[in-house]
């Protein structure tokens, strides 16, 4: 899997300039394909998808000077081509298979408790609005949920997915700062 | 159905790995060229693990989950955090909302708060409601007393069944036993894959889906392979055939959390 790749800075300019002749929208266009990228490896139940991403990327990284000119179509949909191969190679190398996870244990009570402590801190960063909205949203109840999400939508004058988009967005905000937090206090 | 629902459930399959290859490749084309998909797909990602923590998928989607779903280590980190927030949503649930949210910062509002908010009077009332719904509620556990059903007598001749969890038919790992003629119990030892709950819920369900067992309150037991939870059901309950055994960790006020499946065939 690991080919060698030998990618020059010119070889990389090239590759920002075939997403995008604007610096920026290339490098905007460039963390849309790599998280594309990763979502793709993942949802095939690779678990290494930020390196099976970034080998896709150098691949066609190294190509691109050959193919820039006489591409025609959106260049995501190439990454996708080679992600494919990448993936096939992946695939092909795992001997045995990789272990299915049969359990997925609950952390043990002490990190539980860092993650808990965590998320307090965090909720406190959040605009008051939007802990409002995300307690509201994700509150228990199975049976009311959808009523509820319902009237909540009305209150606030959004269309029902995008409050559904918005509790989204807070919600992987407030994973992150847990995240961060907890590599902060445990070391990991 | 309407396209957006249509469109989720088609989300939701590829997520558990179940779509099938021409579908899978368009879906995929779309995943890399539209980055409002990308987002949509997360939504779903989000989506998929609460119903799978509030035990609202289906059998075999339970077990597309836990066999594709939770195959990588990002998506475990997920789960991980989406029970921490569910625990912290519990405890900090919101009073039913109202006409109005006037104060957006009565996200901690409590049931108490609630209370103490009202007029006393109804204030009053309702607090005299609940002491009278737990007096009544207590009163008629004691009447009723623990399901002795479920517990053998002296003597009774039981068959003991360790099970491991996660173990699907899918992977051929389906625990096996004999349950022969004249057996009075046949005894479920659940290992435990986490004991940190203050009980457990354990629910035996047959091959068509239907749940013929839910027993609350069942407390972690050690064994010499460690944490167990015991389940007896009467042997003449439980016929030769396929059944699945779902275990929930119980920590009110949170709701249960789902932890672990086993799947058994029982033999004459």
């Amino acid at each position: 899997m690991n080919k060698e790749h030998d990618i020059t800075p010119e070889d990389f300019d090239a590759l920002l300039r075939w997403l995008n002749p604007d610096r920026a929208g290339a490098g905007e266009k460039y963390e849309e394909i790599r998280g594309a990228l990763i979502k793709l490896f993942t949802c095939r139940g690779c678990r290494e998808a930020d390196r099976l991403a970034d080998e896709t990327i150098n691949r066609v990284t190294g190509k691109v000077r050959t193919i820039a000119d006489t591409y025609v179509g959106n260049p995501a949909l190439y990454f996708y081509g080679v992600a494919y191969k990448v993936l096939l190679e992946y695939q092909r190398k795992l001997t045995p298979p990789a272990p299915l996870p049969v359990h997925v244990p609950a952390p043990a009570p002490a990190a539980e408790e860092v993650e808990y402590e965590c998320l307090d801190q965090c909720m406190q960063q959040l605009a008051p609005a939007e802990s409002a909205l995300i307690m509201e949203y994700y509150a228990p109840g199975d049976d009311s949920a959808a009523a509820r999400r319902k009237q909540l939508a009305e209150q606030l004058g959004l269309p029902l997915n995008a409050l559904r988009i918005r509790a989204f967005r807070i919600r992987a905000a407030l994973q992150e700062c847990v995240f961060r937090c907890v590599a902060g206090q445990t070391g990991v | 159905m309407s396209q957006a629902q249509e469109g989720r459930r088609e989300t939701k399959q590829y997520l558990l790995g179940g779509l099938p290859p021409d579908a899978l490749r368009a879906l995929e084309e779309r995943l890399m060229t539209d980055p409002a998909y990308l987002e949509e797909l997360s939504v779903c990602e989000d989506e998929l693990i609460d119903d799978y923590l509030r035990d609202a998928l289906a059998p075999g989607e339970r077990e597309q989950f836990e066999r594709h779903f939770m195959a990588t280590p990002a998506r475990q980190q997920k789960l991980r955090f989406a029970r921490t927030f569910r625990r912290y949503v519990a405890a900090h649930a919101p009073a039913p909302l109202g006409k109005k949210t006037e104060h957006p910062n009565s996200a901690r509002l409590n049931f108490r708060a609630a209370l103490m908010g009202l007029n006393p009077r109804v204030g009053l009332a309702l607090a005299a409601g609940l002491l009278l719904c737990v007096l009544g509620g207590s009163w008629l556990l004691f009447r009723q007393g623990p399901n002795t059903d479920d517990i053998p007598r002296a003597g009774a001749r039981i068959v003991a069944v360790e099970l491991s969890p996660g173990l699907t038919r899918a992977d051929g790992e389906l625990t096996r036993a004999s349950v022969p003629a004249g057996t009075d119990y046949v005894q479920l030892r659940l290992a435990l894959p986490v004991n940190e709950y203050q009980s457990y819920r354990g629910e035996i369900i047959a091959a068509d889906g239907r749940v013929l067992l839910t027993r609350d309150d069942l407390k972690a037991e050690q064994s010499t392979h460690g944490p167990v939870v015991v389940l007896n059901r009467r042997a003449g309950l439980l016929p030769p055939g396929d059944y699945r055994v779902r275990l929930s960790g119980l920590r009110p006020p949170a709701p249960p959390e789902s932890l672990a499946t086993y799947a058994l065939r029982l033999l004459p």
